[in-house]
């Protein structure tokens, strides 16, 4: 047993440090860590928005796996999250990798500023400035197609209203999808690879692109996985379209759980049913990112 | 050297100005907007048009300063608590050794694993238990308790890769850990913490669900809410007063833009941030 101090002793000694987390910790523990188990319990629990619980048992899961409004929108979430992961990772890889290759440094650092300039505007900003270009009538982008005769001048496209366009919309929105952070996290990335690795690879004879596939997306993987497990936990939560410019129409095609969700929680005061959602969406993403994160490291091994 | 194998650089540049070019467009849309009358805003709207009618941007200014202001006060008191929590979090992980450290950095850690999907209904019952609904509290919280998670993750590695001889030098001058906290560790992360900063201050500045949930005052609004439940419904039929508001509610996050992008991106570009 004697061996070595006991655990009295070894956390007396470690007061200082603990002195120094606790204006973390008790922070967490009040309003990070107690609200997802609060979550978990009262998803059992007929919960109103008084606060008044009464215990249910799985009654709320059995309605939410029959509940229609529920099944449908998780397909929904996939149609929205695949491409959009798909676009937030590979578009800013490109114009890293554009940048990072502009030999003249005024020049890349200029191009490093203006990418990130987009962020001065607030996000809500930018998706009203989205449904502006959307506009049916006099929008950006009916104006494009009438301009170069794709379509006919007086053509009307509700891009935003009809059920066949909204999720393609949705995906475009944001075009050319550079996220300004992202390029520059890459390019830290591709900053870090040692400049002999890459001028070997250049006597070697190897062109841009087998250096790109061979040499830097081999060392990017690491951002490649940042940018996939937070775009998943992220995507799949995200319903700010939902409430800037759709409100989850038209008809329910735009619902994604998330939204359901908060729709359940505050405008039908339905806590409990709401904290459902919320934990077998947390089960859901937990499960996803977890296999997102053991296939990827399996295949850079 | 083959040169030949390389992208000519002209046709880098040229593409790189194109694809600019199309992303900064809406913002060069809604900055000429907000200074076109009326009637010039239904004719060309496409491109800039002078006189400016610099009317619009006021008219937006006096129906949106209040959110503005609440959102500086938040996401200034939230800021300064972050860094502070955060900033000192990490260099007891990074520099102090103490019993269950790795444990309890993971558990910080697991933290951001926790889709906000999960907490968003209990965390506001929670704030309505408190009766912190419809305060400042509700706002100024979220940022300086959730909000040191992520500058804990990307300063801890920052603090240990600082030379441990600059540690032992002031250790032998007798300085105790929080002197080496505010004295050494402190000074050198002013950049990247100015990088953290920006992250959060531009965080609070889009955020519009929760304060849209717990405030139901409109005059506690922050920024990005009081855009989209008051002020874009009041002006629905006068664009060029709605894009003054985008405009006047940019101005802000432009200047902090001007001044501080310099240590954003080397911020950014000087840490590792991948899984």
């Amino acid at each position: 047993m004697a061996s070595g101090p006991t655990l009295l002793a070894k956390i007396w000694s470690s007061r200082k440090a603990y002195l120094f987390l606790s204006p973390l910790f008790l922070g967490l523990i009040l309003f990070c860590y107690y609200p997802p188990v609060s979550g978990i319990y009262h998803s059992f629990f007929d919960w109103d928005s008084v606060g008044k619980a009464v215990y249910v048992g799985l009654d709320n899961y059995r309605e939410l796996f029959r509940d229609r409004v529920f099944l449908d929108s998780i397909p929904t979430a996939f149609l929205i999250l695949v491409p959009r992961l798909i676009i937030g990772i590979v578009v800013p890889l490109i114009a890293a990798e554009m940048i990072f290759n502009v030999r003249q440094k005024r020049l890349q650092s200029a191009y490093r500023v203006l990418v990130l300039l987009p962020i001065v505007a607030p996000g809500v900003v930018g998706l009203l400035i989205w449904k502006n270009i959307y506009d049916p009538t006099s929008g950006l982008l009916v104006a494009l197609l009438r301009g170069t005769g794709l379509i006919a001048p007086d053509r009307v496209i509700d891009w935003l209203g009809s059920a066949d366009l909204i999720i393609p919309s949705i995906v475009f929105m944001g075009f050319p999808w550079i996220g300004g952070t992202s390029v520059l996290i890459y390019m830290a990335g591709l900053m870090n690879i040692s400049s002999e690795v890459i001028e070997s690879s250049e006597l070697d004879g190897a062109g841009l692109l087998r250096r790109i596939w061979h040499i830097d997306l081999p060392h990017l993987m690491g951002q490649v996985r940042f940018f996939l497990i937070f775009g998943i936990i992220g995507g799949l939560q995200d319903f700010g379209i939902q409430i800037v410019l759709t409100s989850g129409g038209p008809g329910y095609s735009t619902y994604v759980p998330a939204y359901y969700m908060y729709i359940e929680a505050f405008t039908a005061g339905r806590m409990g049913y709401a904290t459902t959602i919320g934990t077998v969406m947390f089960a859901a993403i937990f499960v996803l990112s977890l296999i997102a994160y053991r296939g990827m490291k399996t295949e850079t091994n | 050297m083959t040169q030949y194998r390389r992208l000519p650089q002209w046709f880098l540049n040229a593409a790189l100005v194109a694809l600019l070019a199309m992303l900064l467009y809406p913002l060069g849309f809604t900055l000429w907007g907000a200074f076109k009358s009326d009637v010039a805003f239904a004719a060309t709207r496409w491109y800039p048009t002078l006189p400016l009618r610099v009317g619009n941007v006021s008219s937006a200014f006096g129906s949106i300063w209040r959110y503005l202001l609440n959102t500086v006060f938040v996401a200034g008191v939230g800021t300064a608590g972050m860094l502070l929590i955060a900033s000192l979090s990490a260099f007891t992980f990074a520099r102090m050794k103490f019993f269950a450290k790795e444990w309890l950095y993971m558990l910080v850690l697991a933290l951001m694993m926790i889709p906000g999907a999960l907490t968003l209904v209990p965390g506001y019952m929670l704030y309505k238990t408190f009766d912190l609904l419809n305060s400042y509290w509700a706002l100024i919280l979220p940022l300086v308790t959730g909000g040191p998670i992520f500058g804990i993750f990307l300063l801890r590695s920052f603090f240990e890769s600082i030379p441990k001889d600059y540690f032992e030098a002031a250790q032998m001058d007798g300085a105790h850990d929080f002197k080496l906290y505010y004295r050494i560790a402190l000074p050198l992360c002013i950049p990247i913490m100015g990088t953290l900063a920006i992250m959060q201050i531009v965080g609070a500045w889009n955020e519009y669900l929760w304060p849209m949930i717990t405030i139901a005052d409109h005059e506690k609004l922050t920024i990005a809410a009081g855009l989209l439940i008051s002020f874009t419904g009041q002006y629905t039929s006068n664009m060029p007063v709605t894009f003054g508001g985008y405009l006047v509610a940019s101005v802000p996050l432009i200047l902090l833009f001007t001044f501080t992008n310099r240590y954003y991106v080397q911020g950014l570009l000087s840490t590792a941030i991948k899984l």
